[in-house]
């Protein structure tokens, strides 16, 4: 049974100048959907949030949140909640402030309780009284996101909220805040430019490149089928190479065992951890990515054999 | 935001602490020697103003400094915030002339609309507390307008956005985010604004507004009691202190992100009947401020030029300019010498450093009277060790004034170049010293060169403050030395509107120059300072 859809976009188009940012969008978000939006920086991705948010202005194209077109609605009408990157907390508010800031409809006492719900969901209760600066970078957008959720908007909207956070931090703050969005059953769309952070955490996964979306599908069939050279590359490390139909076959490194002995070499070899990651050049002069166990003990240099496994491999087109 | 200062392994040198400590009390030293007059009071002078005029001083003197900070923070902070957040036709021309009133001096907006409105008021009707006060206001509001158009420019969009996607209109984002963030900068721009007030000695006189600082010049030329006239002059000190202080209590734990945002405010388009209004308010303040003032100038000008009263007994009106220039530049030559010195002495010599360089910039948290009182005590001191050449006497020498405007004015220049320095980024820095270079070939060829534009900025404030500096060159010149602003006195209080015109134009045409050289070095990265 799939859900009702909450957010319509329909031929989303921007230009600043004769440069198409946004160019032609449309999907559709579900109620409860965590749908995660990659590219690379300056695809558009942002300001495609923006629009939606009613930040930015749109040429074409229309917004429907619940079927009713808002357009043409400023953003403060919209009950759309969004998360910036990074400091966009009001500096001169206490942490409890910042939160009941959109509240203003409520009364006093559903005001207060609403701001310690809030800060017990994303596990800041002890913080209610400082100030933005007094926080830590990760505690910083938790509270950006109490803020945001506190007014139960109808759509959340997060613009690369874990930008400027250490890997670490971010990789546990991303599945902290998919959590939260989930358990508030809140629909919501996160920005970013990191593939892992867009596949691990999006119930769907929309790329975006040069102002158009390339893909919006599971994560699964966007790493697996991507539908194009684009897609496959972006998402994950892939070799190609050239089928009889001027189609190209995906390989990812999972997907080809090395051994040694053979016709082709290896061109270098890197330690990853768990495995070793080759570089092979064929024969044909084409360059295959292939991970091995680290037991193998090839090194750069040495005659190898690579071995597909063929029925996994998915084409794409070869232009990109 | 203070950037970590490199701090390498090395030796402090001895002649770099003896430079700054020498320098450091060489400049706070007409502060230090007026706060310190206090111990020892005057009693009778005491008693008897306080038996007759010190109560209404002092009730002038805070009424006017309220109305002026009030009136110079709203139409400050209202015209900035016009000129950032929304789009309309000229828009760079028009903040470029809202900051104009600056090269204006209270004074001679004062003697010009003092004539103008004495006609529909009446002579007595016009010199009121409250024309005084808005002959200040738009005349000072532009350093609320310059700190404030900062502010909202560096806040960016981001809070602006976050708010309206939390349901609030841009409007009221102004008045919920953008006015609280952009405090600490108002609260700069006010404390400039009260500092002119406190100083101010020319526009009080003309609306026969009696103050603390007009006081101080009463009791220096009544009775030439300079310990007496030290005193009442700790009486501003004491105030302006009070102020500054409860304004930083108020802020308690509150930080208000002063971090350039990559994601800078765009200005709102309105409909073309608003975009109309916007223009219309900022001209009509133009007006008021800039170009009636020098309409009526020139008229004045031309007159005194038909009767031949534009001159002194000393010279005509490039006698006096000469005067003015070569003080503006002497000044300006040792303010920057100082500043730069103390700036990059102190900042390799963490919170001793630190401390140094703000007893350095004590003097332009003093007014006027306090700072030429303090240094006339010094100079004199000086005079009697003898360690001057023999025959030469520090008072009332050019040499001897330039240190008092110095002492004053340093801070403009020391804080200018700060905020400059603190923009190199300190592995720019050390990687200068990993490549081999002293920390001397440092500051010529990688700081210095990173300030430029602050130097430029902090130059061209200089210059429009020494234009229009009264009270220091008014007590401290040397006889037969009249600078601009010491001709524009002496006429006005002979109600010699005429003859005030010519030096005044000058004034005013000088600083609007400085004026487009200091906007011109801010829309380039130099930041506004106090």
């Amino acid at each position: 049974m799939k859900s009702p859809v909450t957010l319509r976009i329909d031929g989303l188009s921007r230009s600043i100048g004769s440069r198409r940012i946004v160019d032609d969008v449309s999907f559709t978000l579900s109620q409860g959907e965590l749908l995660t939006l990659v590219g690379p920086s300056g695809c558009g991705k942002s300001t495609l949030l923006r629009m939606i948010a009613g930040l930015e202005p749109n040429d074409s194209g229309r917004v429907f949140v619940d079927d009713h077109d808002i357009t043409s609605t400023p953003p403060e009408r919209r009950h759309i909640g969004f998360v910036f990157q990074e400091g966009s907390l009001f500096g001169h508010l206490r942490v409890d402030q910042n939160i009941a800031f959109g509240l203003k409809h409520l009364s006093r006492s559903d005001r207060t309780s609403r701001v310690e719900a809030m800060l017990e969901l994303v596990k800041l209760s002890g913080v209610a009284r400082r100030f933005p600066h007094q926080l830590s970078g990760g505690e910083q957008q938790r509270v950006a996101l109490a803020r945001a959720l506190a007014p139960e908007p109808r759509l959340m909207l997060l613009d690369e909220p874990f930008a400027s956070l250490d890997e670490v931090l971010r990789d546990d703050l991303g599945q902290q805040v998919a959590e939260v969005l989930r358990s508030t059953h809140t629909p919501s769309i996160l920005v970013t430019h990191d593939r892992h952070e867009a596949l691990s955490l999006g119930d769907r996964v929309a790329v975006m490149r040069d102002g158009r979306l390339q893909q919006v599908d599971v994560p699964e069939a966007v790493y697996d089928r991507p539908t194009n050279r684009f897609v496959a590359g972006f998402v994950g490390v892939a070799s190609f190479l050239p089928t009889a139909d001027e189609l190209l076959t995906v390989v990812r490194p999972h997907q080809v065992t090395v051994t040694a002995g053979g016709d082709d070499r290896v061109v270098s070899c890197e330690f990853t951890g768990a495995t070793r990651r080759y570089t092979v050049r064929r024969v044909d002069g084409s360059i295959v990515v292939a991970d091995g166990p680290n037991a193998d003990g090839l090194s750069t240099g040495d005659a190898c054999s690579l071995t597909f496994a063929t029925d996994q491999l998915h084409r794409v087109r070869a232009e990109t | 935001m203070t950037a970590t200062l490199p701090s390498f392994a090395t030796r402090r040198s001895l002649p770099g602490w003896v430079s700054i400590v020498a320098l450091t009390a060489l400049v706070a030293s007409p502060v230090i020697v007026v706060v310190s007059s206090i111990l020892d009071p005057t009693e009778s002078m005491w008693s008897e103003l306080w038996a007759t005029r010190l109560p209404g001083m002092i009730r002038d003197t805070i009424t006017l400094a309220l109305a002026v900070v009030g009136g110079s923070l709203v139409l400050g902070t209202g015209l900035a915030w016009l000129v950032t957040a929304y789009e309309f036709p000229a828009r760079r021309v028009i903040t470029w002339l809202l900051v104009t009133p600056l090269a204006v001096p209270g004074y001679v907006a004062g003697f010009v609309w003092l004539d103008t409105l004495s006609g529909p008021l009446g002579a007595r009707g016009v010199r009121s507390i409250w024309l005084c006060a808005a002959a200040l206001v738009i005349t000072l509001y532009p350093y609320v307008f310059l700190f404030a158009r900062a502010s909202f420019k560096a806040q960016g969009a981001d809070a602006r956005d976050a708010a309206r996607t939390l349901g609030v209109g841009p409007t009221r984002a102004f008045f919920r985010v953008a006015l609280p963030m952009a405090r600490p900068a108002l609260a700069a721009g006010s404390a400039l604004v009260l500092m002119e007030v406190l100083t101010d000695i020319g526009t009080v006189r003309l609306f026969n507004v009696s103050t603390v600082a007009d006081g101080v010049m009463r009791v220096w030329f009544g009775t030439g009691d300079r310990g007496a006239a030290a005193e009442l002059a700790c009486l501003l000190v004491v105030s302006a202190a009070t102020l500054i202080a409860l304004e930083r209590g108020l802020r308690r734990g509150a930080r208000f992100s002063t971090r350039p945002t990559e994601n800078p405010t765009s200005p709102i388009t309105l409909s073309p009947g608003s975009r109309f209004g916007i223009l219309a308010a900022c001209i009509a303040v133009i007006i008021v401020a800039v170009a009636l003032p020098i309409v009526r100038l020139t008229n004045w000008a031309l007159d005194a030029r038909r009767s031949g009263t534009d001159r002194t007994v000393a010279g005509g009106v490039w006698h006096h300019t000469s005067s003015s220039l070569v003080l503006v530049v002497a000044t300006c030559l040792t303010c920057m010498v100082g500043g730069i010195t103390i700036a990059l002495l102190a900042r390799r010599r963490g919170s001793l450093g630190r401390l140094l360089s703000r007893l350095a910039s004590l003097g332009y948290a003093m007014p006027g009277p306090v700072v030429a009182v303090g240094a006339l005590i010094t100079l004199a001191a000086f005079d009697r060790t003898g360690f001057v050449p023999n025959g030469v006497v520090l008072i009332g020498s050019f040499a001897g004034l330039v240190f008092a405007l110095s002492t004053r004015f340093m801070a403009v220049a020391f804080q200018g170049i700060d905020a400059g320095l603190d923009r190199v980024a300190p592995s720019a820095v050390a990687s200068a010293r990993m490549l081999g270079a002293r920390a001397s070939r440092v500051a010529w060829s990688v700081e210095l060169p990173a300030a430029r534009t602050s130097i430029i900025a902090a130059t061209a404030l200089l210059t429009v403050d020494l234009m229009k500096e009264l009270p220091i060159t008014l007590l401290l010149r040397p006889f037969g030395f009249d600078s601009l602003s010491v001709w524009v006195w002496q006429a006005t209080s002979e109600s010699l509107w005429e003859q005030a015109a010519v030096p005044s134009l000058v004034m005013v045409a000088v600083g609007m120059l400085a004026v487009g050289a200091l906007l011109a070095a801010l829309d380039r990265g130099a930041e506004v300072t106090s």
